[in-house]
């Protein structure tokens, strides 16, 4: 998509399959390695997800992809993801904030922990959030007088994806912090500023492409997580049920199409919602 | 900005590159790649056309005539379902000893276990078992679909294939708080229990079963029985992916008041010392666990003869006492010993498979659009 388009704007006179295919034999080596390789890695193995999708025919592919269980499953999947990212987006800028602005014993040590999510297996990850938020582990022993079950429920769910996406914030925001001076918050609150204005007009802006992108990671992460959501999920159909369950039902009973179109549906949903990002980021871009 | 903000603010941005540069040698090497492409594609489609001619050839030269080239070692792959390990692990070098003593060859084994509906997708996608114990006969079924076993598997060895029996138990909190006893008290109201989910697991089909069995045993009807299984899945606090991970939920996490299990299972985590509370519900279903000789791969490893015969050999007293030791149900007169009278408590009303038409009919009951998938609808709502 992205590689063909600027010759669209460029030679609007050809015809695109001209056009693309001159494109194609001028490019420099560095586009045909990065070709090459998303190719092989990406390119070519959605497709075959979408052709295997695409054998059952499309009466066949809507029942399976708007079956009442599919549609709670992406619901579940979808919303619960995008909560857990928002909130995330949060929580890792003041993580970021803190670890970037202040200097405090054992910095290296957090600083370092933060990536444990990645570094974790999943299942193991499930495992433990699902013993600490059960109704006698740590966490849930506390909520549970107040009649809080957070192990086996929908806000479990959304904890492990917390859990799981923590990291691609932070990260994607401590650089760019990094990169900001002090000096400019000095000029705003020397201009009179509050600290919220200061906050709102002067930090954040710069910040909020970051965000956005770590957000958007996180998202996508928490839609394909598997392997600790099934653990503290209760896997209860139009509760907790999400969609890579679903996958992995479908698998169990060697039903490798049925499997894929779900699997399409979740690609197709995600696609739309990171180009939403995108353009909501370009759109923030014109402030800049 | 920062070098880093500006490439995040660029992501999946048109960058600025210039696009055309003429380049004589250009067309030759786009050539090329098209040609690199074409064969890329090429070697993936024909690893994904053949993927039964994978792993090890290492086959003896003799093997189609196993019976001359006694002097030679064989070697068994033994694929099973993980609960048998320990069951296996004793009787394979009693085979050993005694094929050798009748063969004088010597037998050696590789073995694999793991969750029976992987197990047996792993052997449709090329693992090479000459023997399979699995979990349900259904997934037996779906190796004679896929031409790996012959039609006939049950008639070629004793109790129709059946090596290990067990029956359903119902395990429950200390001191059993809520009195289950019957399976119809997991549909009474305030009663919660975990099983793993029959899409993903075998034993969670028996489990199904059972509640189907105790339907049928106490005189409701299709439309009555289906309502039962509904209540009762209704009161599922979780459902699991697995066996293990159901074993997880309610020991660990503190999830539900009972959890329903294999009665094998149950025996063998007391032998490991855990402290278990559970019942046998007089009305119950005898879970079926099915051995069947790969034909397909036996014939291609000459290892007919072997993979018969070690089949054969898990039906005798020898082999079944092993199967016993670690909490199935023994075969014939063997549980008639004292030894097995008082660890095997007597089902009063015990469920056969067959009654249900066998498991090509049973596993329908599973499928897109099976009876499960009516229960399934009427889950988390109240």
């Amino acid at each position: 998509m992205a590689v063909s388009s600027p010759s669209f704007r460029r030679t609007s006179s050809h015809s695109p399959g001209k056009v693309l295919l001159t494109s194609l034999i001028h490019m420099p080596w560095t586009w045909r390695i990065m070709l090459g390789y998303l190719l092989v890695m990406l390119i070519m193995p959605v497709t075959a997800m979408l052709l295997r999708a695409a054998t059952v025919g499309p009466a066949e592919f809507w029942r399976i992809a708007t079956s009442p269980l599919a549609l709670s499953t992406y619901d579940v999947t979808f919303t619960t993801s995008l909560i857990a990212a928002l909130i995330d987006g949060v929580f890792g800028v003041l993580i970021a904030w803190v670890l970037v602005r202040y200097d405090f014993p054992l910095k290296r040590f957090i600083d370092a922990s933060i990536d444990l999510p990645f570094a974790l297996p999943t299942a193991v990850a499930g495992l433990t959030l699902a013993t600490v938020y059960s109704n006698n582990g740590w966490i849930g022993s506390l909520l549970a007088p107040l009649g809080i079950k957070i192990a086996f429920t929908r806000l479990g769910v959304g904890i492990a994806m917390m859990f799981i996406s923590l990291p691609f914030v932070v990260r994607t925001v401590q650089p760019v912090l990094m990169q900001m001076e002090r000096e400019i918050e000095e000029a705003a609150w020397s201009l009179g500023a509050s600290p919220l204005q200061t906050f709102w007009r002067v930090i954040l802006p710069p910040l909020f492409p970051a965000i956005l992108t770590g957000v958007a990671l996180g998202f996508s992460r928490a839609v394909g997580e598997y392997g600790s959501t099934v653990i503290i999920s209760s896997n209860t159909p139009f509760r907790d049920l999400i969609a890579p369950i679903l996958i992995f039902q479908r698998l169990e009973q060697y039903d490798y199409a049925g499997a894929t179109v779900i699997g399409a549906v979740l690609l197709l949903i995600s696609l739309v919602m990171l180009l939403i990002i995108n353009f909501i980021q370009a759109w923030g871009k014109q402030y800049d | 900005m920062s070098r880093w903000h500006s490439l995040l603010s660029r992501w999946g941005q048109v960058p600025e590159v210039p696009f055309f540069r003429l380049r004589l040698n250009s067309l030759k090497s786009f050539v090329s790649m098209v040609l690199l492409g074409a064969t890329l594609s090429l070697v993936v489609a024909s690893c994904s056309g053949s993927n039964t001619a994978s792993t090890s050839s290492t086959t003896p030269a003799g093997g189609a005539s196993p019976v001359a080239a006694q002097k030679q070692d064989v070697e068994l792959t033994l694929v099973a379902y993980a609960i048998p390990k320990a069951a296996h692990d004793a009787i394979i070098p009693k085979f050993a000893e005694k094929w050798k003593a009748e063969h004088g060859q010597n037998v050696t084994f590789k073995q694999s276990y793991g969750g029976s509906g992987s197990q047996t997708r792993a052997i449709i996608d090329g693992l090479e078992a000459d023997v399979v114990h699995l979990a349900v006969g259904a997934d037996v079924e779906k190796l004679v679909k896929a031409g790996f076993v012959n039609e006939n598997w049950q008639q070629r060895v004793p109790n129709n294939g059946i090596v290990g029996e067990t029956v359903a138990a119902i395990i429950t909190r200390e001191g059993n708080p809520k009195n289950i006893k019957t399976f119809e008290d997991l549909t009474k109201d305030g009663i919660k229990w975990v099983t793993p989910d029959p899409k993903t697991s075998g034993g969670a089909r028996w489990n199904y079963l059972a509640l189907q069995n105790y339907a049928k045993k106490t005189g409701l009807d299709d439309a009555k029985a289906l309502e039962f299984i509904t209540k009762a899945y209704k009161n599922v606090a979780v459902l699991t992916k697995d066996a293990r991970e159901s074993t997880d939920a309610f020991a660990k996490q503190g999830q539900g008041d009972a959890l329903v299990n294999y009665e094998n299972e149950v025996i063998l985590a007391k032998q490991k010392g855990e402290k278990l509370d559970y019942v046998v519900p007089d009305i119950n279903i005898s879970i079926d666990t099915p051995v069947a000789v790969v034909d397909k791969n036996t014939e291609k490893h000459g290892t007919q003869e072997v993979a018969k015969a070690f089949t054969e050999f898990l039906f005798t007293p020898e082999a079944q006492r092993e199967f016993a030791k670690v909490g199935y149900r023994p075969l014939g007169d063997l549980g008639k010993e004292k030894e097995f009278t008082a660890l095997f408590p007597p089902v009063k009303q015990l469920g056969k498979i067959d009654e249900f038409g066998g498991w090509k009919e049973a596993q329908k009951l599973f499928e897109d659009g099976g009876a499960f998938d009516q229960v399934r609808s009427q889950l988390g709502r109240s």
